[in-house]
């Protein structure tokens, strides 16, 4: 349920003071007055979050922020305002793909001379995603570790597992010790496709490696390569069995987001049907939202055990996203995804909210509220309230290697891979899998146009 | 007339009898001086009547007749409408898959939806004649026709949702199902892909019709130990699991123990009777003999033990019913993809032409729900104007009431039931909101119609003109049918 | 009479005169189309249940358990989402958003509709007969076939003028009056034909002018057609959802249609915003359809073939 807040303006501050940085913000301290619209995908808990964040910046600046959240169609959204004469002043898009189509079109503003020494607050992976033609056009706020699987400690006890696996060998094997003990190993979302496509992905980066995984995101390797093949029949390895998944086919294929985190993580008065799903870090949010008993961690509140009963001591953690135990080399390779802040229209107010999405502050604020991850190195682990989210931040600012969410870059196919990534859900044999990287791999030459 | 009109006060509200509103002016002949006016009215007169239709000519000529030649246009360019690309939008509707798919859904829907509201609403339109409290049965019918197609989407979506914790429609099928197939006490999801054979652990086999057979035979004498795994936590409370006692052989007897093969101090060994394992008490169990008759039958007692006295000589299975292991009903995936119809064996396009995916059918319900009321409406106001002495001069002739409502009645009802048809045809080739919020994301693809393709194809992604404008150009030329016979209805 | 005969007289020519053999009693139609009524009425008392159940026993137990536990529903979710107030994209803004959509869009298409249908019924000019026929052609139409050029035509209007139409309100209601003239035409020159022509001329023998005449004379009489074409033109936009999708991309506030279609596109959409958001969203149309029932029934039978 969603939790009963503080006025912004009284929040805002609190936390701030509670867990902000020391050396707020100077660099927009003359107060500019006038408003500024803001575009981001962030709707109910998220959109509460992100306008407590903006607090500050609204009440150092007295400029207004005109927040409207768009949804997950954002880009098109956004895209479609450019065209139709009517965009934001700034916006935070999920996809480094819009970034560079507005920013050859001439519709963002180049950001060099207004960041300034911010940009060293990213990693160069970072700011390269950002850029285009070697200049940089955007910020990144949020950053969102894609390389969590996250599982029920309380069941994995009943199981007797006492650590979660670390290779996906392990996985398999857990996932056959979870289904002895009578427990449901995983919870597969699907929804209109893109947990399915970040799960793949995943398979792809910890299977291929980074380099093949942007080859394939730019298409210069096909859908038709063997690695590709070899990232199905490694996914079909779980999927493929339905007794591994909470409902079974059927069950999984109107399992939507956040009905599927329900399962591993139940309201009050429900018990858990699956021990682990798979979604980036921003579950977090949907697993306290659903019971505040929820400890993260592997032990319940006050070291308790943890228990399946969200009404007791119920436990939520995340393990790392395994890499079969040959491709142990891309163990930390990291598939990301975050919003990154472009600007349309230069206004001083709105170089000044770019300024202030580029520092610290804003970031602090979420981080203390959960479920959001920063890129941001200024960014202090103290900011993040508890381990899990420690953890999560640590890997997207330290990945060795660090992809961004192949789908959101394969522009208009990107529906399509969805669909495909669906139907081998349902049908997960090989010469299903054969049929469909051909026609994967047909929809890249059509949409991406090479 | 006229001149009477001139002298006995206003003339508009004794013709209609319609009160003229309080402020109205004067007789005009009152006010003007009597002039003469040529009764086809002059050319200022009709300036002024073209003048009236001004508004709306510029209106329509601009936002609809305009736009209908643009995209016929359009259709012949590409995605940004600026170079000239000919027929390839066309081809390239015409070849691929899903496009194909779309076509076969709309077609689904036309074959279907029309005929069964038309005849759902002159069922209710014929028998709402009799009833007493036809004005509030009609309201009732008639009430959905006011909620979006996105509302209804949404409630049926719960309707037809998979848990029958939140579906109405598997919830009421689970009461029936259950009550005639109980589940087990130890049930096993045979949809969600779980089988009983694969709860078989140790010494255990599948057997015929989802039962477990002991794999090897027993003799008077033996002990039997059985191995499950796979059952829950949540099960082993419910049944009262205890502690797994190995009972001591008993002479004459066949005895034995099923339990629960996993041990938390050893997750991964089987096979052994771990001092943290329980027994499965309650299961029903059956004594075989090698031919594969039944002996007699007993169950588990709490701490998984069981015995057969007396089995005389021979070899023997023991058997766990497949009774034990009843899912009960667990849910239809009313809104899933999946075929009514058989297709699986056929090639990709006669799938895609052949199929009809049980969602399809789920929203033709929630639709009927919305437009019945709409039919029934029209058929009944159809029904009410017929000559009723047409219909007694057919009494009168002794022919049955069927008779009647073959041979008059429908025939003269015909004109209105071509008007529901033809306006719900054009409907259904149009709809777009239900399939979009009530097919699940896993469906959407195989549920998506026309007119769902093109704002998906034109106004996704950013906005596309040449695919989406071709598929704009074919919905249109399959409403030209329903356009002619409109107009030649308003013109004869 | 002999056309009765004939289609009567071959089956009845062999057979003695009968009494009438098959006629449900009263007493079972009652029963079975209780049963149907009941039935229709299921799903909107399900999703007034649901909305007033608190979240989490959405997935726990279905809504027709409250029926047997009423203490559990309460207004929870109303109160809620209500709190949040006029925030931009909130289900209250929608409300709004809605209303302004649909009173201008269904008032324009009102008095354009009435106007133009004067001069059909009315005016002698020629080619009176050719634009009607237009009219009942534009009737089929889908939408659809409309929709991007005038996406781009918005957009050179804008570069032209400096305003541009698409992203606002103003477009959704431009595109809903010119998809809804081609029906309010038709039914207000079918009404008006039915005005006896001896009343127009007696008002033009009496000097008036045209404005005169449609003011005073055809207004107040074609006010219950007009009615009827008011509510069915408000029902029809107040439930659109793909102009308002396509044309409101680049806006803020939404009509209440699109903020139930989010709901099922956003991470964190959970039942009880959108059976809370369904139920306020049906609420309008349901008052506007009781209270103005027959109008709205008018309406229909007028031949809607939206």
């Amino acid at each position: 349920m969603k939790p009963k807040f503080l006025p912004m303006a009284v929040m805002g501050g609190l936390l701030l003071a509670a867990c902000g940085t020391s050396g707020t913000t100077s660099s927009s301290s003359s107060a500019q007055g006038g408003s500024v619209t803001l575009w981001a995908e962030w709707s109910s808990g998220e959109q509460n979050a992100f306008q407590g964040a903006l607090q500050p910046f609204q009440t150092q600046t007295g400029t207004t922020v005109n927040y409207a959240s768009k949804g997950s169609n954002i880009d098109t959204v956004l895209e479609a305002a450019v065209s139709g004469g009517a965009p934001p002043d700034v916006a935070l898009i999920p996809d480094p793909g819009t970034l560079q189509t507005l920013a050859k079109q001439g519709s963002i503003k180049e950001l060099t001379s207004i960041v300034g020494s911010l940009s060293s607050n990213y990693g160069s992976a970072w700011n390269t995603l950002a850029s285009y033609n070697g200049k940089l056009y955007g910020v990144w706020f949020k950053g969102a570790n894609k390389n969590t699987i996250w599982y029920n400690p309380a069941e994995f006890a009943a199981a007797s597992i006492s650590k979660p696996p670390t290779t996906w060998e392990e996985l398999i094997q857990d996932a056959a010790t979870l289904k002895a003990a009578g427990v449901t190993p995983f919870s597969l979302c699907t929804d209109v496709g893109w947990p399915v496509a970040d799960f793949w992905q995943n398979i792809y980066l910890k299977t291929a490696g980074a380099d093949k995984y942007n080859a394939l995101s730019a298409h210069t390797v096909k859908w038709t390569d063997s690695t590709v093949t070899t990232a199905f029949t490694t996914m079909a390895q779980l999927v493929g069995t339905p007794s591994n998944l909470a409902g079974g086919l059927q069950g999984s294929l109107s399992n939507a987001y956040p009905a599927c985190v329900d399962k591993v993580f139940p309201k009050a008065g429900a018990q858990p049907q699956a021990a682990m799903v798979f979604e980036g870090d921003f579950v977090s949010l949907e697993i306290t939202g659903n019971s505040k008993n929820y400890t993260p961690g592997t032990t319940g509140a006050g070291g308790a055990a943890c228990t399946t009963d969200p009404s007791k001591t119920p436990c939520y953690n995340f393990f790392d996203f395994p890499a079969p135990s040959a491709n142990s080399a891309n163990k930390s390779a990291i598939q990301g995804a975050g919003d990154v802040a472009v600007m349309l229209k230069d206004t001083p107010q709105s170089e000044a909210l770019i300024k202030y999405l580029a520092g610290p502050d804003g970031a602090a604020i979420w981080a203390h509220l959960g479920g959001f991850a920063s890129p941001n190195n200024k960014v202090p682990a103290s900011a993040y309230p508890d381990p899990v989210g420690k953890g999560i931040a640590q890997a997207l600012v330290g990945a060795s290697s660090f992809v961004f969410s192949l789908d959101d870059l394969q522009g208009t196919w990107e529906k399509n891979m969805w669909q495909d990534l669906l139907n081998f859900v349902k049908d997960s044999s090989s010469s299903s899998i054969s049929a469909i990287q051909a026609k994967m791999d047909q929809e890249a030459t059509a949409g991406l146009g090479h | 007339m006229a001149a009477r009109s001139l002298r006995r006060g206003h003339p508009l509200s004794r013709a209609v009898g319609v009160s003229v509103p309080a402020g109205a002016p004067p007789a005009t002949s009152q006010v003007l001086p009597t002039i003469r006016k040529p009764a086809g009215g002059g050319k200022r007169d009709q300036l002024g009547s073209l003048l009236f239709l001004a508004p709306a000519a510029i209106w329509l000529l601009a936002i609809t007749i305009y736009p209908v030649i643009a995209t016929f246009r359009n259709s012949l360019y590409d995605e940004n409408a600026a170079s000239y690309v000919g027929l390839s939008n066309y081809k390239a509707i015409f070849s691929t898959a899903s496009i194909l798919v779309n076509f076969r859904n709309n077609v689904i829907w036309v074959v279907i939806f029309p005929f069964v509201v038309t005849f759902l609403g002159l069922v209710f339109a014929v028998l709402t004649e009799r009833i007493r409290w036809s004005t509030a049965f009609k309201t009732i019918i008639f009430m959905p026709i006011v909620f979006s197609a996105t509302a209804s989407a949404l409630i049926w979506r719960t309707i037809f949702d998979l848990d029958p914790h939140i579906g109405m429609v598997n919830a009421a099928v689970q009461t029936v199902s259950d009550w005639v197939n109980p589940p087990g006490l130890y049930p096993v999801n045979v949809s969600a892909g779980q089988t009983a054979a694969a709860l078989a652990s140790t010494g255990l086999s599948p057997g015929p019709s989802g039962s477990l057979q002991s794999s090897s035979t027993a003799a008077a004498g033996d002990t039997v130990q059985l191995g499950l795994i796979g059952i829950s936590a949540t099960t082993l409370q419910v049944v009262g699991a205890q502690t797994a006692i190995v009972p001591t052989p008993s002479s004459g007897a066949i005895s034995g123990l099923v339990y629960r093969d996993f041990s938390p101090s050893n997750p991964t060994v089987r096979g052994q009777v771990f001092p943290d394992e329980v027994g499965l008490p309650g299961l029903r169990l059956t004594l075989l003999r090698g031919d594969g008759t039944s002996v007699t039958s007993t169950a588990t007692d709490q701490h998984g033990d069981f015995r057969f006295d007396n089995v005389g000589s021979g070899s023997f299975r023991v058997q766990i019913d497949a009774k034990n292991f009843g899912s009960g009903f667990t849910g239809i995936f009313w809104l899933g993809s999946q075929s009514v119809t058989p297709t699986s064996h056929l090639s990709q396009t006669a799938q895609a032409l052949l199929s009809v995916p049980l969602v399809d059918l789920a929203m033709i319900v929630a639709y009927l729900w919305m437009w019945a009321g709409f039919a029934m409406v029209v058929i009944g106001a159809g029904l009410t104007s017929l000559n009723r002495e047409l219909l007694e001069a057919g009494r009168v002739d002794g022919a049955t009431e069927g008779q009647i409502f073959r041979r008059i009645t429908m025939p003269l009802l015909s004109p209105v039931l071509v008007v529901v048809l033809v306006t719900m045809i054009i409907n259904v080739l149009k709809i777009f909101d239900i399939i979009l919020n009530m097919a699940p994301g896993s469906s959407q693809g195989d549920a998506s119609t026309l007119a769902l393709a093109m704002f998906n194809d034109g106004f996704t992604g950013g906005i596309h003109s040449g695919l989406s404008s071709a598929l704009a150009v074919i919905l249109f030329l399959l409403v030209i049918p329903a356009m002619i016979s409109n107009l030649r209805r308003i013109r004869g | 009479m002999s056309a009765v005969q004939t289609a009567v007289a071959p089956a009845a020519r062999g057979t003695q005169r009968r009494p009438f053999r098959f006629r449900p009693s009263r007493a079972v139609l009652d029963i079975v189309l209780a049963v149907v009524a009941i039935f229709w009425l299921v799903p909107t008392i399900g999703l007034t249940i649901i909305s007033l159940r608190p979240e989490r026993l959405f997935q726990q137990s279905g809504w027709w358990t409250a029926l047997t536990a009423p203490a559990q529903l309460t207004l929870q979710n109303y109160s809620t989402l209500f709190s949040q107030g006029l925030v931009p994209g909130g289900v209250l803004d929608s409300l709004t958003t809605s209303i302004a959509i649909t009173v201008p869009a269904t008032l324009l298409v009102a008095i354009i509709s009435s106007l133009a249908a004067y001069s059909l019924v009315f005016g002698r000019w020629r080619g009176r007969d050719v634009v009607f026929l237009a009219v009942v052609a534009l009737l089929v139409v889908p939408l659809q076939v409309a929709l991007i050029p005038v996406v781009q035509m918005f957009k050179v209007f804008g570069s032209l003028s400096g305003f541009n139409p698409y992203g606002t309100l103003l477009g959704v209601v431009i595109f809903h009056v010119a998809f809804g003239l081609p029906f309010g035409i038709f039914l207000m020159r079918n009404f008006l034909s039915g005005i006896p022509t001896e009343l127009m001329e007696a008002g033009r023998i009496d000097g008036a002018g045209q404005w005169t005449l449609f003011q005073r004379v055809v207004m107040p009489l074609s006010l219950p057609a007009a009615m009827s074409l008011a509510i069915f033109q408000f029902i029809w936009v107040w439930n659109d959802l793909l102009i308002a999708l396509v044309f409101l991309g680049g806006n803020p506030h939404h009509p209440l249609t699109i903020f139930l279609y989010d709901q099922t596109r956003t991470l964190a959409a959970n039942y009880w915003v959108i059976s809370t958001g369904a139920m306020i969203s049906i609420l309008i149309p349901l008052i506007v359809f009781f209270s103005l029932q027959r109008y709205f029934v008018q309406g229909v039978l007028a031949g809607a073939v939206k």
